[in-house]
Parts: C-alpha cells; sequence; structure tokens
C-alpha cells in the first residue's frame, strides 16, 4: 500500500515541476550543503556553534510539524487521492493517515534529510569536518523533523477530537518553542547533538514512539466533513479594503485560518529571528544587526505568505469571471503587504525603540525589499507559487535575482559608510527599476489562469 | 453571435483543434457533441476567452484571443469542473460576481430568488451537494443576464431532478431569446434541448444538424467510419 501513497506524492510533485526537475533538486541540496560545508568555518565566525544548531534543529522540527499539519489538516481534504478513495476502499481511514504519515516521513527524508548527510559527507573530504560529526548532526535533524511529522499527525488527531483540545495544544507547543529559545527548557535532540549524551537520544525517540500509536488510536474511525453556516461578511471587508477581489482574499485568509498558520510560518519565525539577532549583538558586542538588516530579512521571510495566499482557494472558477491570472496576483501581493504589515512593522517598532531615527528607512527598506521579492516570485511562478518549490531552473533564477540584491542591501546595512551607503543606493534603485519592470511583466505574462 | 474561422490550436505537439469552422446564430441552443478528447472544452475556452489560439474568433463581435476579459465580461461561462470558492459562502460567492460585474446587491437577491439558493445562502459553497453547486455555477453565470451562455458538460453526475432543474433553468433563459453554447456528450439532452447540433471530431466540426429526431443514428454513423 505505502508504494502507492508514495508514488501518489511523486506524481503530485511532478505535476506541478517537471519530472526532471523533481529529479534534480536533491543534487541541488547536495551542492548547497557542498558549498556550505566548505564554508563552515566561515560561518561559525558569524553564528556561533551553539545556535546554529539550536536554530537548525527547530527549523527541522517546524518544517516537519508544518508539512505534517499541511497533509492533515490541508491537503487532506483534496479529492480524488488515496486519504479521499479510503472511504470506499477496504482500508481503515486510520490505516490510511498512517501511511500518509510514513508516506511523508519517507519521501521528504529522501528529498532533504538524504541529500543533506551526502552534501555533508562529500564535504568532509574538502573541509576539516568529521564523518561522526555530520551524521551525528544529520541524524539529530532527521529526528527533528521526525518529531515535527509526529506532532503534526498527533494534533490532527486530537482536531478529530476537539478543535478546542487542537487549539490548547498549538499554544502549549508554542510556549513550549519559545521558552526553548529563551534557554529554559531543553530539546533533548539538541543536548545529544552538543553534549553526545545518549539520552537525549532515547528521549526523542520515546516522544516519537509515543506520539505516533497515540495519534493512530485518535484517529476518527470517519472523517466527516465539517458544513458551516455562516453570516456574510464580504460587503464589511469591501467597505475596508474597496477592491471586490483584495477584498475576497482578505476574507479567505481569514477563514482559512491563515492567521493561525502565520504563526507557525512567520510569526514564531521572526520571533526566532528576533531573538537571533538580539543575541548575535549581545555575544560581540555592539549591533552588527541593525532594524536595516531586520527589515530585509524580515521581507525575505514573509515570501511564505504569499505561498500560503495562493493555495488557499480552488481557483478553477476564476476562469469564468472577467479577471486575468495578473489580477488575481496583484490581488495576492496587496492582501500580502497588508498581512505582513501587521506582523513585521511591530517587530521593527520594537527593534527600533531606541534608535526611532532609523524606523521611516527600515520600514522603507522593508516595502522595497517585500515588493521587489514579491514581484520577482509573482513573475516567475505565477499565482500557484508551489511550481517553484520543485523547479531547480526556477529556483536558481530566484536565488539568483533575490539573493544577491539582499546580500549586498544587508552586508551595506550592517557597515555605516558613505560606500556601503552608495551601494545600498544603487542597489536600491535596481530593485526599484526592476520591481517595476516584473510588475509590467507579470501583466503581459500571466494572462491566463 | 459566434464566428469561428480555420480554428486551429496545439497543446505542445498535439493539434488538437484543426482548421475548425462554425456559425452560431442568436437564439440558438446549439449542442456540441463528440466523445471525450475530441475538442469540446477547449473550443469553450478559447470562446470564452481562457486560453489562445490561432484562427479567426468572433463571440458577439468580441476577439476573445485579443480580449479575453472583454468576452467574459458579456458572456455566462458554466465550466466542466464543478469549481467554487473554498471559504465564501453561497451569498457572498454571488456578491463577489456582482460586484466583479458592476451590479448591486438587488441582483444577488434576485438570482438566490430564481435558482432556489435562499436556504443555502449562509452555507460554505464548498460544503453544497454536487447539483447544489451546478446550480450555483449557473447561478453565477447569469447574474448579468448574458446574452450568450457557455455550457461544458452540464448534466454530468447530475441526478434525475437536478437535470430537470438545470433544463428547465437553461430553457427559459434560451426562450428570451439567448443564446446557449452546450458541449454535451449525453445524446438524449441534445437531442430534447438542442435546436441545432454539431458534431466534434479529431478537432474538427464534421457535421452540423439541423433535423435533430435521428441524432443517435446520425451520430452512430459518424462514429461508426472510425
Amino acid at each position: 500500500m505505502l508504494k502507492f501513497y508514495l508514488k501518489e506524492e511523486y506524481r503530485r510533485h511532478v505535476y506541478v515541476a517537471k519530472r526532471i526537475s523533481l529529479l534534480i533538486y536533491p543534487l541541488y541540496v547536495i551542492i548547497s550543503t557542498l558549498f556550505a560545508s566548505y564554508f563552515y568555518d566561515y560561518i561559525f565566525r558569524i553564528i556561533s556553534y551553539h545556535y546554529l544548531i539550536k536554530i537548525s534543529l527547530i527549523s527541522a522540527l517546524i518544517y516537519g510539524f508544518g508539512v505534517s499539519s499541511f497533509e492533515f489538516l490541508g491537503r487532506a481534504r483534496e479529492k480524488y487521492t488515496l486519504l479521499d478513495a479510503s472511504s470506499i476502499l477496504p482500508i481503515s481511514s486510520r490505516k490510511s493517515y498512517f501511511y500518509a504519515f510514513l508516506r511523508d516521513v519517507i519521501y521528504y527524508t529522501a528529498l532533504f534529510i538524504i541529500p543533506l548527510y551526502v552534501g555533508l559527507v562529500l564535504g568532509t573530504l574538502i573541509s576539516s569536518l568529521h564523518l561522526i560529526q555530520v551524521s551525528i548532526f544529520s541524524l539529530s535533524l532527521f529526528l527533528s523533523m521526525l518529531i515535527g511529522y509526529s506532532l503534526g499527525y498527533f494534533s490532527f488527531s486530537l482536531d478529530g477530537i476537539s478543535r478546542h483540545l487542537y487549539y490548547i495544544f498549538l499554544c502549549g507547543l508554542l510556549l513550549y518553542l519559545l521558552l526553548f529559545f529563551l534557554n529554559v527548557l531543553p530539546f533533548p535532540l539538541e543536548i545529544f547533538q552538543r553534549e553526545k549524551e545518549l539520552l537525549g537520544l532515547l528521549i526523542s525517540v520515546g516522544i516519537i514512539a509515543a506520539l505516533v500509536p497515540l495519534a493512530y488510536f485518535f484517529t476518527p474511525m470517519e472523517i466527516l466533513p465539517k458544513k458551516r453556516v455562516l453570516s456574510m461578511m464580504l460587503p464589511t471587508y469591501e467597505n475596508i479594503f474597496k477592491e471586490p477581489l483584495l477584498s475576497k482574499i482578505i476574507e479567505d485568509s481569514i477563514r482559512g485560518g491563515i492567521l493561525i498558520k502565520s504563526i507557525f510560518t512567520y510569526f514564531f519565525p521572526m520571533i526566532i529571528l528576533f531573538l537571533f539577532v538580539r543575541f548575535i549583538n549581545m555575544a560581540v558586542g555592539y549591533s552588527i544587526y541593525n532594524s536595516l538588516s531586520l527589515s530585509i530579512i524580515l521581507s525575505l521571510f514573509s515570501v511564505v505568505i504569499y505561498s500560503w495566499l495562493s493555495v488557499l482557494d480552488d481557483l478553477r472558477y476564476m476562469e469564468t469571471l472577467p479577471l486575468t491570472a495578473s489580477d488575481l496576483i496583484y490581488g495576492f501581493i496587496k492582501a500580502h503587504i497588508i498581512i505582513t504589515s501587521i506582523i513585521s512593522i511591530p517587530i521593527l517598532i520594537v527593534f527600533t525603540w531606541r534608535n526611532l531615527i532609523l524606523l521611516p528607512f527600515s520600514v522603507a527598506l522593508f516595502y522595497l525589499t517585500s515588493l521587489y521579492l514579491l514581484s520577482m516570485v509573482a513573475n516567475l511562478s505565477g499565482y500557484k507559487i508551489n511550481s517553484i518549490l520543485f523547479n531547480p531552473g526556477i529556483v536558481f533564477r530566484f536565488s539568483l535575482y533575490t539573493i544577491l540584491p539582499g546580500m549586498i542591501l544587508l552586508v551595506a546595512s550592517i557597515q555605516a559608510s558613505t560606500l556601503s551607503l552608495i551601494l545600498a543606493l544603487i542597489t536600491s534603485v535596481l530593485m526599484i527599476i526592476i520591481t517595476f519592470r516584473n510588475f509590467i511583466s507579470i501583466k503581459r505574462r500571466w494572462k491566463y489562469f | 453571435m459566434i464566428r469561428v474561422k480555420k480554428l486551429n490550436k496545439w497543446y505542445g505537439k498535439y493539434h488538437v483543434l484543426k482548421n475548425l469552422d462554425l456559425e452560431i446564430n442568436g437564439g440558438e441552443i446549439f449542442g456540441l457533441l463528440g466523445p471525450n478528447g475530441a475538442g469540446k472544452t477547449t473550443l469553450i475556452k478559447i470562446l470564452t476567452g481562457q486560453t489562445d489560439a490561432r484562427g479567426f474568433v468572433r463571440v458577439l463581435n468580441i476577439n476573445p484571443i485579443k480580449d479575453p476579459v472583454k468576452v467574459r465580461e458579456v458572456v455566462g461561462i458554466v465550466p466542466e469542473v464543478e469549481s467554487v470558492p473554498n471559504y465564501l459562502t453561497v451569498e457572498e460567492y454571488l456578491y463577489f460576481v456582482a460586484k466583479l460585474r458592476n451590479l448591486g446587491k438587488e441582483a444577488v437577491n434576485t438570482t438566490l430568488q430564481k435558482f432556489d439558493l435562499e436556504d443555502e445562502r449562509n452555507k460554505i459553497c464548498r460544503d453544497l451537494s454536487k447539483g447544489t453547486k451546478q446550480r450555483l455555477m449557473l447561478a453565477s453565470a447569469l447574474i448579468h443576464s448574458p446574452r450568450i451562455l457557455f455550457l461544458d458538460e452540464p448534466f454530468i453526475n447530475l441526478d434525475p431532478i437536478y437535470q430537470r432543474k438545470i433544463r428547465e433553468i437553461i430553457e427559459v433563459y434560451a426562450s428570451h431569446g439567448n443564446t446557449v453554447f452546450m458541449a454535451t456528450h449525453i445524446l438524449e439532452i441534445a437531442e430534447k434541448m438542442c435546436t441545432r447540433v454539431g458534431i466534434i471530431k479529431g478537432g474538427r466540426i464534421v457535421k452540423v444538424i439541423e433535423k435533430l429526431e435521428n441524432l443517435e443514428e446520425e451520430f452512430m454513423r459518424e462514429f461508426s467510419h472510425a
């Protein structure tokens, strides 16, 4: 049975990206990891080993939790899938969802963790990294991701019992992660990674071994669609936003739980980033990162919101309306700016509290970088950003066009000198020109859905 | 109303429509009959500005290849796939469509009433039954009283009760002098409802039948040669 679930996942990805692109993807991870391992001592000069481990493990956990939640609480509702068909097949929903869990573990381990490990092993040949070091690191990452998957699977089964239980669990998890980042609570895999303490490893395996059977037995025998009756809200949003399409997207994002989702995909990483920046500044004794550099990083992270917006609705009916795909893209971009402003601007204000003179520049830089990135993403991938994820050609172009100017601005914002100011100005002007060009190109390129 | 000359469409290396010619007059219920993969949906997509093509196409004197939005402003479309918004209620969806078409709240209330959707107004669209979703799609396609309605397999997967309801709505709409362009592969429906039927085969309209009494025979004859 499992092989059919794996095949289905593979075909889903091949549907949005070319087969060759998907097969090349692990190679892309190997090369990137190899590159990172070659420069690892430079990386450790900027980020301490302690924080790198902390961030890597938590990122893997959040990634696993995100993938799992997206699968079980979102994509599982899709029609014409094996999960959907299980109700008419001689297979219980418990087993079907368990296979889906196993599928995700195998599929994404093969796509990310194994290539990452291969890259690191190859990296030992060109750097002073040791095989045992990289093996422990990869194992910790894998287990952290697995805990994330198990938590997502477990939270889905809790949601089946009661939505309130699910929210309590979510809040508890969020609180734990915050306390972990503040060094109040430990994370077993961090202990294993740092102290080589086997107990940390055993506790982690124990957590997974406890969560998975619990999730299995709590999975409802029958997943019934929840029918909802809601009052008319669209005119209220339209009074605020004036445009029907934008109002609809905002309503979708509220009803589709984008605010809850963004806690894990945007707000929480932002808090980690905020704390991380504080730690770095404290560690070196002066402000390496200021609100200008933070605003660039904030806008980089925020692209995930555009991704969420693009998968919220079944957009096929849009083809029947007097709209073009570019109208929808512009709608997404506007909604993105509104949502991210609510989260990012307060963070920038808190960060610049003692030096408010930088705030207007930081805000301007945030919007410039956000619009630049969004215009780039939208121009390359249209209104289905997921197609970008497994297409190395697009990922490469996206990386080239975004990381390069982002890095220039980041470096220029850290150093206060005339040269860096000129560099930042030139880059900003170029970004404005490219953004305009992209917006014009979107109109021309994305006519049809 | 609709004029098509030497229309060609390729999907990659697949030549889907081959020098297709067609002319449809006002007030007709024109049925497009053909097996799966014959090009019915592609033709509707071209006529309604959902995809591009090569050749001469005019719908209400608008070139849908050049002005895709303009053509969708004046026609109504019910697609083959039942696709409705995930998070809007029935009333909100109709309100959204009305606003895009510069119509007021009255149009929403009239449509809800006309299509017997008042009891469903506060339900989320995706929670509706298949038949009600189809009725909603039809309601949203007719909210602006278009002169042409395009329907792609409107009766597929519907039970006889809903089939009859949808049929009645279409017939009332056509009785007001409007044009219906309907792709279907249900011969019985085409025979009962249409004024003319075009048979599409291998990307071409191979026959246009005006006397529909022997439609089934004509249709089978066309495909028995294959």
